[in-house]
């Protein structure tokens, strides 16, 4: 099986690395982190694809900032988790899901809830949204900092506040 | 054949259906009905802090009192109020909480008030603690009796200076 | 003449939203299309505006039949992120009730299972089975679903008197081997309702990239409990079951079989509960900047969860991938071919957990 291949972790490091667009490949937390702001999406699935890695699942983190996004490909060889971290360009990214059946429901979410667009994809209908719902449900709720107190606060300590503050 | 087995033998064997009466007993860990006790409570907040569905809140009469309040409809009975409280005020009854009607209101919301106590030194208003933890952590002191939580700290801490510096000395800084 | 049938929302089988809009011709299934989002609360972001503590409670209900493997999995991605290292004790006891929720789920699977070929009195017996799984999780935890039994660092709660539970799971292996089991392998209707049925190859669970169940049916061998061991997995000793015919008999027989390899994870847990503490902090968690990625084999497969931390009150980001959000997919691609009357058992094959997949 291909998996097998992959079990020499210094191999499998230099393949990422030759992925066009992949900056560094750090093993952190039990698991390899690839960090390619440029990365070539499709370059990387097939690389992908070559090593027999199948593609868990896909995270996007949403920029306060601007329209950009963080996007995380999560992808999973049975004993280690290679995450390759990029960004949106123009709040868009190429689509995977023509050639990775996979990736298709976690774009159409990503789509449905960050407004990121994956132009290429085959079926570009929402997924989670309902209808009648303008895009990107969370983006701008995930954006917002939480107003969480980090230790338990007595109702007494300010003299007004029934309730420490949530949002 | 094997269903006239099956058949005979069933007609031998007691119902399997099991009474109503016929429950497994209830753990000691059941999660059910919240109770709280204002004799024991601080109101120092953690009940609400850990609370994830926000059912438990307070709300105050500056000066007076404090109300501790739970709604059962937001409550997930996850216990971690019970678990977390440092004082037990809180705890978790072996009973299924009740739906409506109760003896005790309409049973969907619980307030137990908090009545708050001048401090006999400083006048500022404080929850007083319960006697037993006064006297475990403390001493039986009768004048700190009554001393919110700031003057019994400047209490201790001028107890635990004289103890360090003679007297004398102490004078002589001032 | 062509035409198409919508299977859901609201569903013949299950309690759950989600809908299959099949094309058939005649009896013969075309097409398929799966719709999901009927059941969409918005975990992900709520879990970012809740405090360390609060957001276990709320990630517990993703699901509420694999509710402890959320709840497990997010405080294994927070205690990797903190450098956190759970005590053997807590290690073992998180993975009695993570086994004793898979017998539970899977015996509640096997029971809708049979309700969805119209065989009431397995139902009726695999549900009698059931309870006593669901009992002993009751007096572990205080409660049938929800149990609230993981916290950052370790467990809540003890198991106080280990062998007390042994005599139940005599009566489950019994009850599997001599009523379960046998019934669906051997029974002519289970047999002519479930073999060759809904077949998925596994060159199709490769492209579908399928987990769990579902893909050890089709020959795929991947389990996180064996490829990347956690909890007490590794010193437990774990054999996985795989089946290589793809069809809704192999999912029956893949299910069936791990739970007999459940009861005997569970029994071995029981027997050599290390002593010591069951928890390695105290107090309110404070979880440092980082982000960690956990993979754990939940009832239905692999559940995927990444979590990154800011240094903050609340975690930044948590991305939660239920298995049922892969597999639910592959329903697709197992209808094709296949008569209408078989839909609604070949999607039931896949245990789709419906709130877990739409958060």
């Amino acid at each position: 099986m291909t998996a097998d291949r992959n079990r020499n972790p210094r191999r499998l490091a230099e393949a990422l690395q030759a992925i066009p667009g992949v900056r560094t490949v750090t093993e952190r937390n039990g698991a390899l982190w690839v960090d390619a702001p440029l990365l070539q999406v499709e370059a990387m699935a097939a690389a992908m694809a070559d090593l027999g890695i199948r593609l868990g699942t896909v995270t996007a983190i949403p920029h306060a900032g601007d329209a950009e996004s963080t996007v995380i490909y999560h992808y999973i060889d049975e004993h280690r988790v290679i995450n390759v971290k990029t960004c949106t360009r123009n709040g868009a990214l190429a689509s995977l899901a023509p050639t990775v059946r996979a990736a298709s429901w976690a774009e159409r979410e990503i789509r449905d809830l960050f407004a990121v667009e994956f132009p290429g994809h085959p079926n570009p209908v929402p997924l989670i949204r309902p209808d009648g719902i303008d895009t990107a449900t969370l983006r701008a709720a995930m954006c917002r900092p939480a107003e969480v107190a980090r230790k338990p606060v007595s109702p007494l300590a300010s003299p007004s506040a029934n309730n420490p503050a949530r949002s | 054949m094997a269903m006239l087995k099956t058949i005979l033998g069933n007609l031998l064997r007691p119902p399997r259906t099991r009474d109503p009466a016929d429950m497994p007993e209830v753990p000691p860990v059941y999660r059910g009905a919240l109770a709280h006790d204002a004799a024991r409570c601080t109101a120092c907040g953690t009940c609400a802090f850990v609370c994830a569905p926000k059912a438990i809140t307070f709300t105050q009469e500056p000066g007076v009192s404090v109300s501790w309040h739970f709604f059962i409809g937001q409550c997930s009975f996850c216990g971690l109020c019970a678990q977390n409280c440092p004082t037990r005020a809180i705890s978790l009854q072996a009973d299924a909480p009740g739906a409506t009607n109760s003896a005790a209101g309409d049973g969907l919301r619980l307030e137990s008030v908090i009545r708050l106590q001048p401090c006999t030194r400083c006048g500022a208003a404080h929850v007083p603690l319960p006697d037993a933890t006064i006297e475990a952590l403390w001493g039986v002191e009768e004048a700190e009796r009554g001393y919110c939580p700031e003057c019994r700290r400047r209490a201790a801490s001028e107890k635990l200076r004289a103890a360090f510096v003679p007297a004398e000395e102490a004078h002589h800084d001032r | 003449m062509p035409y198409s049938f919508p299977l859901g929302p609201y569903h013949p089988a299950l309690e759950e939203p989600f809908k299959v809009k099949v094309q058939c011709r005649g009896e013969v299934i075309d097409s398929a299309t799966v719709e999901v989002g009927f059941s969409f609360r918005g975990i992900e972001l709520l879990a970012q505006k809740r405090n360390w503590v609060e957001v276990i409670t709320l990630i517990e209900r993703v699901c509420g039949i694999c509710s402890n493997t959320h709840a497990m999995t997010f405080c294994m991605a927070a205690e990797t992120i903190a450098g956190i290292e759970v005590p053997k004790r807590a290690a073992h006891i998180r993975t009695i009730i993570a086994e004793l929720e898979r017998l539970h789920s899977h015996l509640l699977w096997a029971g809708v299972g049979a309700e969805d070929i119209g065989f009431h009195s397995l139902f009726m017996e695999v549900f009698t089975l059931r309870e006593l799984v669901m009992d002993t999780l009751e007096a572990i935890s205080g409660n049938r679903v929800n149990y609230g039994m993981n916290c950052i660092g370790g467990v809540h709660r003890d198991i106080p008197d280990p062998k007390r539970h042994l005599p139940a799971l005599d009566t489950l292996s019994k009850g599997l081997a001599e009523i379960v089991i046998p019934t669906f392998t051997e029974n002519p209707t289970a047999l002519t309702r479930t073999r060759g049925v809904g077949r998925l190859t596994r060159e199709q669970a490769v492209e579908w990239a399928v987990v769990g169940p579902v893909a050890r049916a089709s020959g795929l061998d991947i389990d996180v409990r064996k490829d990347q061991p956690y909890l007490s997995y590794a010193d437990l000793g774990f054999e996985s079951v795989v089946r290589p015919e793809g069809d809704v008999l192999a999912r029956v027989v893949v299910r069936a079989l791990e739970m007999v390899e459940s009861i005997r994870l569970i029994r071995e847990a029981l027997l050599s509960l290390p002593a010591g503490p069951l928890r390695a902090t105290q107090g309110v968690p404070e979880i440092p900047s980082g982000e960690a990625t956990i993979r754990t084999e939940a009832p239905r497969g692999e559940a995927f969860y990444y979590v990154a931390s800011e240094g903050g009150a609340t975690p930044a980001r948590v991305k939660i991938r239920t298995p049922s959000f892969v597999n639910i997919p592959a329903i697709e691609a197992m209808v094709v071919g296949q008569p209408l009357a078989d839909l609604s058992i070949i999607q039931a094959s896949v245990d789709p957990c419906i709130s877990c997949t739409d958060r």
